[in-house]
């Protein structure tokens, strides 16, 4: 699994492609400290007004604010408005 | 990305849904594996609150019971169910479409007819005309000739000289301009008349416009003179110098009554004249004035009367020679000038002190002006001139 990741970084220096793409990683897009947007997602795993958890491939991102929001829920990218405190990247061991 | 989606979904209509259940993250994530859009997600007790197309909801009532979930229709919103529901209120849309239509039909007919500039012609043959012309309430705009009415007015109505319509909405306006007429002094001047002298004065000038002149500037000219022959008309400006005296006294000593502010109330019930009760005592004042009020007409034989005492005092004023001949001068030009025409101008004066003595100054005022003496007498059918060719007595000129 690693040596394959090595190899698609690899690749993608050579042929200088964005690394996103070749290594299938979220985009996160954070507009000051009131809207997250997370493309390239794998699905929501929990929702609250505190923390929303979105899938990754890999991982996982954790957003943590007050009063966060949904505000755009497709399979292109998900946008969390409220008052955000921290973007986390959890990865899976 | 979102303002398109919402842009889009309002007019396809959307739903606001509440998805309650253990785990709603996951009615949201078989949603996006179905590629179905979903915005505006709130967290609120028992679920999450969001939107989602309309048409999406059927397919999501599957996905819902995979996920354990229950969604609830809380609105439906967008163009497709506003239409909907204004359909079910189909009778109240006609009713506001008709009205619509019946004012837009209406602003295309004459209502009121405005009319300004209007003073001698009478309304009810201005309205006569208007009407005549096409221009009353009620008519449709397609049948104005507004170009040929502002054109007719004048020649049919012989006071207006232009006429003006413009419409405005549903009003017509009409401007009118009327004749005018002659000024009053032009008129006079075409009259058949004579200029005679107003008064006995030294003639100073005379402009001759208009008629024979019968006297020269520099004579004495008496009252009711001709001045001025009319051929038939006269017209001219004839000034002359004329006299004019007055006597004045003026008291060297004077006194000034005020009002101190002090009063007394003295109520009495007369039966008569006599007085039967009375409230109040007789003031204290040396000096005062007495109002009596009366509450019954004085032919009653009971009467309730209200007398007012109201305390003056007298402050006495003395005046120099000098200071009472300087009022007396200005009491008797005050005088002589109310005495005087308009236009007249003071050229000389005279004072002469007639008495002079520790009480009193007497004097006589002298004043000499310069006025317009020239009087326009009118000529009557079958006289010479304005007396006959006479010089007549100052009866005759009141008359004229």
């Amino acid at each position: 699994m690693k040596s394959r990741r090595r190899w698609r970084r690899r690749l993608g220096e050579i042929l200088d492609l964005p690394q996103d793409i070749t290594l299938d990683l979220p985009r996160v897009t954070v507009l000051g400290d009131l809207q997250v947007l997370v493309e390239n997602h794998r699905g929501v795993i929990r929702y609250a007004p505190e923390e929303v958890v979105i899938a990754m491939s890999g991982g996982r991102v954790a957003v943590r604010g007050r009063d966060l929001g949904l505000t755009v829920i497709s399979s292109s990218g998900v946008t969390i408005t409220g008052l955000v405190d921290a973007v986390r990247f959890e990865r899976f061991p | 990305m979102s303002s398109a989606l919402r842009f889009g979904a309002f007019f396809t209509g959307y739903l606001e849904v509440l998805v309650t259940g253990e785990r709603p993250e996951r009615f949201l994530n078989l949603a996006l594996s179905r590629g179905i859009p979903l915005w505006d997600g709130v967290r609120v007790e028992g679920g999450i609150r969001l939107k989602m197309p309309a048409r999406s909801f059927r397919s999501c009532r599957l996905l819902a019971r995979r996920s354990r979930c229950r969604p609830y229709i809380l609105a439906r919103r967008g163009l497709p169910f506003i239409l909907r529901r204004m359909m079910l209120r189909f009778p109240l849309l006609m009713v506001a479409l008709l009205s619509a239509l019946f004012l837009h039909l209406m602003g295309y007919f004459v209502w009121f007819v405005e009319v300004k500039g209007r003073e001698k012609v009478s309304e009810s043959k201005l309205k006569e005309v208007l009407a005549d012309l096409g221009i009353r309430p009620g008519m449709p705009v397609w049948q104005l000739d507004l170009e040929r009415a502002s054109q007719e007015i004048p020649l049919r109505l012989p006071e207006v000289v232009w006429a003006g319509l413009y419409r405005r909405g549903t009003k017509v306006v009409v401007e009118l301009a009327e004749r005018e007429e002659l000024p009053a002094h032009l008129r006079v001047a075409r009259e058949p008349a004579d200029i005679v002298a107003a008064k006995d004065a030294l003639l100073e000038q005379l402009l001759v416009f208009q008629g024979q002149p019968l006297v020269v500037p520099g004579i004495f000219v008496r009252r009711g003179q001709v001045l001025v022959r009319g051929t038939p008309y006269a017209r001219a400006v004839a000034r002359g110098r004329v006299w004019y005296g007055t006597y004045v006294e003026v008291p060297t000593r004077e006194e000034i009554l005020y009002f101190t502010g002090r009063e007394t109330l003295v109520r009495r019930l007369l039966v008569g004249e006599k007085a039967i009760l009375s409230f109040g005592s007789p003031p204290p004042f040396r000096r005062y004035h007495l109002e009596v009020r009366s509450l019954a007409p004085a032919w009653c034989p009971l009467r309730w009367e209200i007398l007012l005492y109201r305390e003056v005092v007298g402050l006495q004023f003395s005046l120099k020679p000098a200071e009472a001949l300087e009022r007396g001068t200005q009491r008797a030009r005050s005088l002589l000038l109310r005495r005087m025409p308009p236009g007249a101008r003071i050229v000389r004066e005279e004072r002469r002190v007639v008495q002079l003595t520790p009480r009193l100054v007497g004097l006589r005022l002298l004043v000499e002006a310069e006025e317009e003496v020239g009087l326009r007498v009118g000529k009557r059918e079958g006289e010479k001139g304005a007396f006959g060719g006479q010089r007549p007595g100052p009866g005759a000129l009141r008359g004229g």
